[in-house]
């Protein structure tokens, strides 16, 4: 479904990533909310070599991004790099390309409605 | 793309199994039994059982083949969207989930009712129990509470290991009937019946993300319905051996059975077991649903405000409009009694859904037939044909029957429930698409302007 979808390189995932996890940070409702929330998330796009990452949440703090794979996940993001860029820009939100297909997870649901959530919190200002 | 890594926290096939056994395992089963046995005399009553989970293999095997080509919570949504018409997909989802409401009330209310007769209270503190029953559940869903994995498969086992006892002891008490024929009924009926006995084993699907493996789906659902087959025939045929028509009108049938071979311990043992039912369909329900809500709210196609979380991450509008719609409906049922209602709306509502499921199959066979299936329905499309016809035949029949009597007033509610569902599908969500588009279109285009400066 996402076969004429623009490819996004590596460092610009990498960019998207970093910025999505200092506005993470810094809404107090998303820190608020997911306070209780430890995941370990590997993300990775399978249309572009190297785009691979893991994004760490710590009691509902963002930890600085990791390039590669690191340790076993929580949670894995799998999705073709401009679907993957769209939602830690806000332009999608995580669920709709999830109900859509254009993002497959593998992990448990109630991490990916986390994961969700922070999105709405940080794009949409809940 | 079908290859699984390892993950931190993964669901065994043990609970796999376990989660597809409780879910299906209901308080309104034990109903479904006391109607089961209108059409066909206890001794028999296992043959039912057993042929309504012959039939359920083959949904069985039409939900393997779709949860391994999208092995995902959202699985409903995508394989019927890719299957059929967007709107018609949704409209289908949508009413499919009343039977979540349906049974959340049916099982609120069966208990209300066991415990008011354990209790020795009247019919009012029955609407009470069922109050509080629902409120409670409803709180602890808002604060994110639910049962932990292995918990769940403590529950699970106790029910299915005290319904044998329980069974087996109220078996051998009676001592030998002369078995009879199917008496009085009809044995499509009771096939319905005994098919109804394992319905929602199948939402253990909406878990296929968190195995590691795609083959322990279709093995859990397999053991599921083998250990449903075997714990329900034999309190099927207990029932069978012990109760009159009387008891079987009740709304405890599986109280009375408990108590009539093991006296007052017996009853209240198996009015813990009920309660135990209920904690399973409580927690599986409160849960799929309210998310469900969230998701396709988010998707833009359900009213913004079902997307509001509360501080635990719980959408809070969902599980409110859950618990109060399943409390107007409990207390309803309580008041008139209707509850084989339920029964019937429930079974055909789960019919039509294999119909669906099965018809599905059909048509990504042909339209994916490129794509890669971990598990195949053996037999093809005919093989998938014929299980549409056969469960939209079926949900048909369901849906025109109430208790022993012809009646259309389910497939009434069920079409008025459809067409108010289809209304809001035809009306309502192309303004919220509309909505979303703009939104989308306006965040890429300044996301765009950002990229060039």
């Amino acid at each position: 479904m996402s076969d004429e979808k623009e490819q996004i390189s590596a460092q610009e995932l990498e960019q998207a990533l970093r910025e999505y996890v200092d506005r993470a940070n810094a809404s107090p409702r998303a820190r608020k909310t997911l306070a209780n929330w430890t995941c370990r998330i590997h993300i990775q796009a399978v249309d572009v070599d190297d785009a691979v990452f893991t994004y760490i949440v710590e009691n509902g703090l963002s930890q600085p991004l990791v390039l590669g794979l690191e340790n076993v996940p929580d949670l894995i993001v799998r999705g073709q790099s401009f679907d993957l860029a769209e939602i830690f820009w806000g332009d999608a939100n995580p669920v709709s390309n999830y109900m859509q297909g254009a993002i497959k997870t593998q992990g448990r649901a109630d991490d990916v409605m986390r994961l969700d959530a922070m999105a709405m919190f940080i794009f949409l200002n809940q | 793309m079908n290859e699984q890594q390892t993950l931190s926290r993964s669901l065994s096939l043990g609970g796999a199994s376990a989660i597809s056994t409780g879910l299906a395992f209901a308080a309104l089963n034990f109903l479904g039994m006391a109607q089961m046995l209108d059409y066909i005399s206890g001794p028999f009553a296992w043959v039912a059982v057993l042929a309504g989970g012959v039939l359920i293999l083959g949904v069985r095997a039409c939900f393997s083949e779709l949860d391994g080509i999208y092995p995902t919570a959202a699985g409903i949504r995508l394989w019927m969207a890719r299957a059929m018409n967007d709107r018609l997909a949704l409209i289908i989802t949508l009413t499919y989930m009343t039977a979540i409401v349906l049974v959340i009330a049916a099982d609120a209310f069966i208990i209300g009712e066991a415990m008011a007769y354990a209790f020795g209270n009247g019919r009012v503190l029955a609407v009470v129990y069922v109050a509080l029953l629902l409120v409670l559940a409803t709180i602890l869903n808002l604060r994110g509470i639910k049962l932990a994995g292995s918990l769940e498969k403590i529950v699970t086992s106790i029910v299915v290991l005290a319904s044998i006892g329980i069974g087996i002891t109220a078996i051998v008490k009676r001592g030998p009937t002369p078995p009879k024929l199917i008496g009085g009924g009809s044995p499509l009926q009771a096939l319905i019946l005994g098919i109804f006995l394992y319905t929602a084993f199948e939402w253990v699907t909406t878990n296929s993300e968190e195995v590691v493996k795609p083959k322990i789906i279709p093995r859990a659902m397999f053991i599921a319905i083998f250990v449903l087959a075997v714990s329900q025939s034999i309190f099927a045929v207990a029932m069978g051996l012990n109760l009159g028509v009387d008891g079987r009108a009740s709304a405890y049938p599986q109280l009375l059975v408990a108590e009539q071979t093991m006296g007052n311990v017996g009853m209240l043992l198996m009015l813990a077991v009920t309660a135990l039912t209920a904690v399973n369909t409580f927690n599986g329900g409160f849960v799929t649903l309210s998310r469900f809500m969230y998701a396709v709210a988010r998707e833009g196609k359900l009213p913004r405000s079902l997307t509001t979380l509360n501080d635990r991450a719980v959408p809070v509008v969902p599980v409110i409009l859950l618990g109060v719609s399943s409390l107007v409906l409990a207390v309803v049922v309580a008041i008139t009694g209707a509850w084989t209602m339920i029964v019937s709306m429930c079974a055909a509502l789960e019919m039509m859904i294999y119909a669906t499921a099965a018809f599905v199959v059909f048509r990504l066979r042909k339209r994916q037939a490129e794509v890669d299936r971990p598990f195949k329905l053996l037999g093809g499309r005919p093989v998938a044909i014929a299980i549409m016809i056969l469960f939209g035949f079926l949900a048909v029949v369901s849906s025109t029957t109430v208790g022993k009597e012809t009646s259309a007033t389910p497939l009434i509610t069920l079409a008025v429930i459809a067409g108010i569902v289809a209304l809001y599908v035809f009306l309502y969500v192309p303004r919220l698409e509309k909505r979303e588009a703009e939104e989308l279109a306006a965040r890429r285009a300044a996301r765009a302007a950002a990229r060039n400066a």
